[in-house]
């Protein structure tokens, strides 16, 4: 793999690259740190929060509101994190494409545009199952569709003032499983 | 429009691997903001009005050459037929006639006396019977 980080798998996902870090959350949940805990991959790095743990802070992004469970500072770009959605079951290494949840990896991904788009930085998007951490590389596709239909989704979900990430996601997921080079793509990541 | 950059990839000392994308900014207050179905209709409205006001100045001039033209006509053709077959006899054509004297105001004609009148200034014939 060209990234440094010991990712255990990597899969493409909707127009979505995501790596998967699996550990054991006996262990990490014990670990003291913030980053040791939440992001094991991480541990020992330079990665700081931005605001206290448990604080969330709104980041918005034309009419996009997101509250990420937690923003990180690492070296020149931030780290977008969410924690605390999903449905805590574990994931099976072997088969954990077929448990994965689009929704839940859309949301992140909205939610660090939010992020960047408000910090003006480059933000990465993370999130944290019970088992396992996962980093989501968006393609083209997938960022232009979540780009371009937050006006679309607003009047959608009859919200004058903002959206969340959550309906952002639940409003592109649609559009983007008609696409058919992602449409295709996913089905033979299934297969794989 | 916002520029967002999303990062690719992870290393131990940051990130890495830009990904480049435009937001569009909200411009207005999201609480003036029409819905996209009323944007379109006026969208539409907008570009339909010089259509529309375009239309009805060419269906009036065109009513006013047809009223033109009738008239024309009709003048013409009341010109011809004077000419050629003479004064109309059409009743509320001709000129009006003078009343004659004997009818009133109504056109009915005055009662007439049945005996003439003795002058006023006749005397009295009177014999004395004895």
């Amino acid at each position: 793999m060209s990234h440094s980080l010991p990712w255990h798998d990597e899969a493409e996902l909707l127009g979505v690259r995501v790596r998967a870090f699996f550990f054991d959350p006996a262990q990490v949940d014990a670990r003291d740190d913030f980053v040791g805990r939440q992001l094991p991959i991480l541990a020992g790095t330079g990665a700081r929060l931005l605001v206290p743990e448990g604080q969330r802070e709104p980041y918005r992004i034309s009419h996009l509101l997101a509250q990420p469970d937690a923003v990180l500072a690492h070296g020149s770009g931030l780290l977008c994190l969410a924690y605390k959605g999903g449905d805590g079951r574990l994931h099976d290494p072997k088969a954990w494409r077929q448990q994965w949840r689009v929704d839940v990896m859309l949301q992140c991904i909205a939610e660090a545009m939010a992020v960047a788009g408000q910090c003006q930085q480059p933000t990465a998007a993370l999130w944290r199952g019970a088992n396992v951490l996962c980093q989501f590389d968006p393609g083209p596709p997938v960022l232009e569709c979540l780009a371009t239909h937050i006006g679309a989704a607003r009047h959608y979900w009859n919200e004058p003032q903002q959206i969340s990430p959550a309906q952002l996601a639940s409003f592109c997921e649609p559009r983007l499983r008609a696409l058919p080079g992602l449409a295709a793509a996913e089905a033979a990541t299934m297969a794989a | 429009m916002i520029h967002v950059q999303i990062a690719s990839q992870i290393t131990p000392t940051g990130v890495d691997g830009i990904r480049w994308v435009l937001v569009e900014a909200s411009a207005a207050p999201a609480g003036a903001a029409p819905p996209p179905a009323v944007t379109l209709a006026a969208a539409v409205a907008a570009a339909q009005a010089p259509a529309r006001e375009a239309g009805a100045r060419q269906q009036l001039s065109l009513a006013l050459l047809k009223a033109a033209v009738l008239g024309l006509g009709l003048g013409l053709a009341l010109w011809a037929a004077q000419t050629w077959l003479g004064p109309t006899t059409v009743p509320w054509l001709a000129p009006a006639a003078q009343p004659r004297p004997t009818e009133g105001p109504g056109g009915t004609a005055a009662p007439m006396p049945l005996a003439p009148a003795p002058p006023a200034s006749a005397p009295l014939v009177t014999a004395e019977l004895r």
